[in-house]
């Protein structure tokens, strides 16, 4: 049998980091990578879907949030999508489930709310065995049932968990623990894992999907590379009982996030950056930047980088998150005379400097620097109106 | 610079050629009646130096004769940069030309020599604009001298440029100018004096707003889930509210108790019955038994009334002697009082006839002393008498005093006015022959030969004639009477007085004011000794007091009369019987008050006595009739039951009753549950069940009510606009914090523009106010001038207090404004740039004081400044003491 693995797809999600109209727009793209999975569990011959968890970011979202998705799945009548609360979305009494249940859900919509084997295929017989949590941290492990749960002989087993898994990172945490050989001690043939937002094989038996749309600037642990966690999701292919399943990433993510330090202490550096920046992906439309700056800059140096990257870069690509705090203005002689070399302008803006480089308030020579940026910046202003 | 002449021909008003000569290097007034044509020298040197001569502008135009129209020209020689120079323009148009030439050789024409005069004198023409620079400034027309004086971009830039020569450039261009206030307007449009506005403004009420907003939503989601929670436990609850209940335990439970409660009230019934029985028959005996105690009382009772009936009777008959024997010692008591008080009343009596007797001594001495006082009087009435009549015997009264003071006036007068007409005349006679001389017959004294005559007067000398003297006095007839009457007056007024002369008038007056001030005293003897007496009713007077004598007098003899007296006793001894007899009447009185105490003792003890025996009597009647009752009840009594057969009854009905008592005792023990205890049960059994449906129909309802607020509720997504707002509310509060950050920065940034120009203007424009500042000292001392970095004069500062130029008076705005002219003039030439000021009627507002300082400032200026001045007050400008300049030529004085 075939099936599509994914999870924490996080409906709802909010991004208040980001400009609002950027949070929108990846707002939609959690809920259209839904439509995207439908598309690659057909194109790839897979009648099941398996969503291991946090397929909503909360519980108290609105009809309309949780209807889209839902009836997205119900388009593809062909796929029967397993839907399993996780810790984001757990299950609460008269909660989110509760509402997703009063919604008459189509009949390729599975819930699975409570713990036990559930049959989702009989050609060949293939059990499902899910361990929803009912609470957002759960201090057992809740797959440890599986290992004496009953299936018929000849049965293929696949097990269904949202939680983590020790010795592997640091990444979530050991709240909601999952032991990583229940696949092997519950004899599965495989473990449908979520609630890491990295794609990661545990075993032969065991992986986490990730997030099927990239949602946070965090980088993979090992990995030199700016792109961050999220964006693909799992084709299973399970020949049987026993036999090791076939496992192939697919992406799904329709941006890509891009996390990038830099450190510049020349002008032309800003350059370099932005040849950089603007390599990160073909199509700059789909990228989210987290842009981390420190060093040193000139005035001019300063300003060619509002230019170039603050303005220039942020207009091209879809959202930035900037943080200069680590970028510190040195104005160059030439800098003072391009403010004026004589006169009161001059005076003031050496008194500037001086209060910029007084060390003993930190808070007021941050506050001349930028008056002193400011200064540059108006002073080209008006030389430009004259 | 320094102009030297001006020639013009045909020039406006200028018919033929007229020339303005030996313009010195200080001052030079040119001085002229008005329409003399000052102006338009003036006019002339501007259009020589600024106007192309080939131009055909409007006021190239208008230099021609607005008469005649002929072509004008125009020359001027200046003294520049060591170099003398003449330049000549005629002004035709196209054929206009212009001629520039050096004593050294150097010689310009047409264009060339425009640009090379525009280059000497520093200014511009553009097209058809000229830029006259700071000769627009410092050559003043008519009616422009005062007010401040405007500098053109041109003048401006000139002067900028001699002081950044002097102090180096301090103002940072253009670009710095306008630097603080474009700092200003972008803070302006952040914040203002009250706190953010525009953008600011609106990020932080739409941070409020999503503040609230957030509260409002985490206040919703908390009563969401807490909606949750409770139908979660309400749900709970119902469900073990059922567990808990069966509904067919209760109709058994229920049935059960209604039918023990049925046999109950049977019982009751059977119980009831047999204590009402029980009941009426102990309530029988009872009363049976009562009627025998009764009887078995009534007979007792009798027996002790009589014996206590017979008691009384005792104590009767001895209360009766008690009282009889009081009565007797009350009467014996009673006896001795009256006895004293009759001894008492006597001893009154006599007492009454002592004080009568006295009182009639008392008055008796009264009319001695008022006797007295009678004869005192009357001898000082004779005395006042005596008096009265000497005053009346001196006529010297004041009016008398007054009358012959006045004629003696009168008289002195009428002969002063005689003795000052009189003729004078002196006689020198010898010894011997002084007896044959005699005036109007009579001798003459020799010691005395000179003497003053008013009337005709014949001297006669023995033996040689007679000399009439006939004096000519004006009016002497008039005087003579006036003395005649004056000499009459005074002598009725001594008459009348009865005196001989006004000193014995004077003396006589003086002896009756004594005499009268002595009848004075003695009247207010008589007023003291008999002054009246208000209380008695006694007027004042000696009258009044011998009335009331006579009438003491009568009332003595009526009271002697009554008493039988014919003499009186002395008062010592009527005195001494008063004593005696009151002392007897005190030991009475001590007497009559111990008897009638102790006849209170026995009246008390006779009354005790009576009452007591009168309060047995009527006790021993009432006892007989309560007696007499009681025996005829018990014989009513008896006639009907013996006392035996009452008892027999009574002790049958007593048994009865116990026996019925005794069933009653039985049923009760043998009764069980009461209906009051299976009534209970019911109703508890009936309230749970009726709880059970209540909390059932709450819990339902609840249940209901909490899923549809649930319901509402959830369908807003709180979670989601929670997260939304709090997006929101974290932009909004980066966004304030970096409006903030921007407000700081251009606050900081302002601040330090604004105290650096400060000090830059300060110092850029020190050479100006240093220059203009002794001037000021002499016109206004005290005062700072304040300058703009536009140069323009924006006040004074006297005293430290600022003044705004505009509110300054014309003269004072004139008068600064030309020593500011003055100052650019000096600035000027100290960096080697020509100078020269011109200035065409200035001064018109100055009074006498201020001018003739401005005069002291002009010629100080005026050891290194050429100042040209123009007017038509000669006389004034006389005072200036400067070379005066005329215009000079064939038809200077008749140019129009």
């Amino acid at each position: 049998m075939r099936l599509i693995h994914s999870s924490d797809l996080q409906i709802g999600k909010a991004f208040g980091f980001l400009e609002p109209e950027i949070a929108v727009l990846l707002q939609n793209a959690r809920q259209e990578v839904v439509a995207r999975l439908g598309e690659i569990a057909c194109e790839h011959g897979a009648a099941t879907v398996l969503l291991a968890g946090d397929i909503f970011d909360k519980q108290q979202l609105s009809n309309v949030t949780i209807a889209k998705p839902i009836e997205i799945m119900r388009r593809f009548s062909r796929v029967t999508w397993h839907l399993m609360p996780g810790n984001h979305d757990h299950l609460l009494e008269n909660g989110l489930w509760d509402r997703v249940a009063r919604m008459q859900l189509p009949a390729n919509i599975k819930l699975h709310a409570i713990p036990g084997a559930v049959e989702i295929a009989d050609d060949p017989p293939a059990y499902l065995l899910p361990a929803p949590l009912s609470h957002r941290s759960s201090v057992g492990d809740l797959t440890s049932y599986m290992d004496k749960e009953v299936t018929p002989d000849g049965a293929i087993r696949i097990g269904m968990a949202h939680g983590s898994v020790a010795g592997f990172g640091s990444e979530g945490g050991v709240s909601n623990y999952l032991s990583p050989t229940r696949a092997e001690t519950a004899g599965l043939a495989y473990m449908a894992l979520g609630d890491w937002h990295r794609q990661i094989k545990i075993s032969d038996r065991a992986w986490y999907s990730g997030t099927p749309e990239p949602d946070s600037f965090k980088l993979p642990p090992t990995l030199s590379t700016t792109l961050c966690n999220g964006g693909s999701a799992l084709l299973v292919e399970i020949a049987g009982p026993q036999a090791t399943p076939v496992v192939r990433t697919i992406e799904t993510g329709r941006y890509r996030w891009h996390r990038v330090s830099a450190i510049l202490t020349d002008d032309p550096h800003i350059e370099l950056l932005d040849e950089e920046l603007r390599a990160l992906h073909q199509d700059l439309g789909k990228v989210v930047l987290h842009l981390q700056v420190s060093g040193t800059l000139s005035l001019a140096g300063r300003k060619l980088f509002e230019e170039r990257i603050a303005e220039g870069i942020r207009a091209s690509i879809c959202g930035m998150r900037l943080d200069d705090t680590g970028l510190v203005l040195e104005p160059t002689e030439a800098d003072m005379d391009d403010i004026d070399r004589l006169g009161f302008v001059r005076v003031a803006a050496d008194r500037l400097r001086a209060m910029a480089d007084n060390d003993s308030d930190r808070t007021r020579a941050q506050i001349a620097s930028l008056a002193l940026k400011r200064l540059y910046i108006e002073n080209i202003r008006q030389a430009r109106r004259s | 610079m320094k102009i030297r002449w001006v020639e013009a021909t045909n020039f406006r008003k200028f018919v033929g050629t007229v020339r303005v000569d030996g313009i010195g290097n200080g001052i030079s007034v040119l001085v002229g009646d008005n329409e003399m044509g000052k102006s338009t020298i003036m006019e002339a040197i501007n259009g020589v130096v600024f106007e192309k001569a080939k131009a055909q502008t409007k006021e190239t135009r208008s230099f021609r004769h607005f008469i005649n129209r002929t072509v004008p020209e125009v020359s001027i020689g200046f003294d520049l940069d060591g170099k003398t120079w003449s330049l000549k323009k005629r002004f035709a148009g196209p054929a206009g030309k212009t001629f520039l030439q050096s004593l050294d050789g150097q010689r310009y024409e047409d264009e060339e020599a425009e640009t090379e005069l525009q280059r000497l004198l520093g200014f511009t023409v553009s097209g058809r604009n000229v830029e006259p620079g700071i000769w627009g400034t410092l050559w003043v027309r008519q009616g422009h001298s005062f007010g401040d004086p405007v500098l053109d971009e041109r003048a401006r830039r000139t002067i900028q440029c001699c002081l950044e020569a002097q102090v180096g450039a301090v103002t940072g261009g253009v670009r710095g100018q306008r630097l603080p206030g474009a700092v200003e307007s972008a803070l302006a449009e952040i914040v203002s004096s009250k706190g953010p506005r525009g953008r600011y403004k609106m990020a932080s009420d739409q941070l409020a707003v999503a503040s609230v907003k957030l509260d409002e939503l985490d206040t919703k989601r908390n009563q969401l889930l807490a909606d949750m929670d409770r139908l979660t436990s309400l749900k709970r609850e119902l469900w073990n509210l059922n567990q808990d209940w069966s509904s067919e335990e209760y109709a058994c439970r229920i049935e059960a108790a209604r039918r023990k409660r049925a046999s109950a009230e049977k019982r009751n019934e059977e119980v009831k019955a047999a204590r009402s029985d029980a009941t009426l028959a102990t309530e029988r005996a009872a009363r049976a038994k009562a009627e025998v105690k009764t009887r078995v009382g009534l007979i007792t009772e009798i027996e002790q009334r009589e014996g206590a009936l017979r008691d009384l009777q005792d104590e009767v008959e001895s209360a009766e002697a008690v009282k009889d024997q009081s009565s007797l010692l009350l009467a014996e008591r009673e006896g001795v009082l009256r006895a004293l008080s009759e001894r008492e009343r006597q001893t009154a009596e006599v007492a009454r006839s002592l004080y009568r007797v006295r009182n009639i001594v008392l008055l008796d001495a009264e009319i001695d002393r008022n006797e007295a006082i009678v004869t005192r009087a009357q001898e000082e009435q004779k005395a006042a008498e005596r008096l009265a009549e000497q005053i009346g015997r001196i006529a010297a009264t004041a009016s008398a005093i007054a009358t012959i003071d006045a004629a003696e006036i009168e008289l002195s007068a009428a002969t002063a006015a005689i003795n000052a007409a009189a003729t004078i005349v002196g006689l020198s006679i010898e010894k011997s022959a002084i007896e044959d001389v005699t005036v109007d017959g009579k001798c003459i004294d020799a010691s005395n030969l000179r003497f003053e005559v008013v009337e005709d007067t014949v001297i006669a000398v023995g033996g040689v004639g007679e000399i009439l003297i006939q004096p000519q006095v004006k009016d002497r007839q008039a005087i003579l009477k006036r003395v005649d009457c004056a000499k009459r007056a005074l002598k009725s007024a001594l008459e009348i007085a009865r005196v001989d002369s006004p000193t014995a008038v004077r003396t006589a007056a003086a002896e009756r004011r004594e005499l009268e001030h002595q009848l004075d005293c003695i009247r207010k003897e008589i007023g003291r000794l008999a002054p009246g007496d208000a209380k008695n009713r006694l007027p004042p007077g000696l009258d009044a007091l011998k009335i009331k004598i006579e009438a003491l007098r009568g009332r003595r003899d009526a009271e002697m009369s009554a008493l039988g007296l014919d003499l009186l006793p002395e008062r010592s001894t009527i005195e001494s019987d008063i004593r005696e007899n009151t002392t007897e009447a005190e030991q009475l009185a001590a007497e009559i008050k111990a008897a009638d105490a102790g006849l209170d003792g026995f009246r008390q003890a006779a009354d005790g006595a009576r009452n007591e025996f009168e309060a047995l009597r009527r006790k021993l009647a009432a006892q007989q009739q309560g007696l007499e009752t009681i025996q005829a009840a018990i014989a009513a009594a008896r006639n009907q039951a013996s006392d035996d057969s009452l008892k027999v009854q009574a002790d049958q009905m007593e048994r009865t009753a116990a026996q019925l008592q005794a069933a009653v005792t039985t049923l009760e023990q043998s009764r069980g549950e009461t209906i009051k205890d299976i009534d209970a049960q019911i109703s508890r059994i009936e309230n749970a069940a009726r709880l059970f449906r209540d909390e059932s129909t709450r819990l339902r309802t609840e249940i209901a009510r909490t899923s549809g607020i649930i319901t509402a509720s959830e369908g807003h997504g709180i979670d989601e606009a929670l997260d939304a707002v709090r997006a929101e509310q974290s932009r909004l509060a980066a966004q304030v914090q970096n409006y903030e950050q921007e407000v700081a920065v251009l606050e900081l940034l302002r601040d330090t523009l604004r105290s650096a120009e400060i000090e830059a203007k300060a110092r850029y424009l020190a050479p100006v106010t240093t220059r203009v500042e002794p001037y000021l000292k002499v016109l206004l001392p005290g005062t700072d001038l304040m300058l703009d970095e536009d140069f323009h004069i924006t006040g004074l500062k006297r005293n430290c207090v600022e003044e705004e130029f505009a509110r300054l008076s014309a003269g004072t705005q004139e008068q600064i404004a030309v020593l500011t002219r003055l100052g650019f003039a000096e600035l000027l030439l100290d960096q080697r740039r020509p100078a020269t000021v011109i200035m065409d009627d200035a001064l018109v507002f100055s009074d006498d004081d201020r001018i003739e300082r401005m005069f002291d400032v002009m010629t100080r200026a005026a050891e290194r400044v050429q100042i040209i001045i123009l007017t038509c007050r000669k006389r004034l400008f006389a005072r200036l003491g400067a070379p005066m300049l005329r215009i000079e030529g064939s038809d200077a004085h008749d140019c129009r």
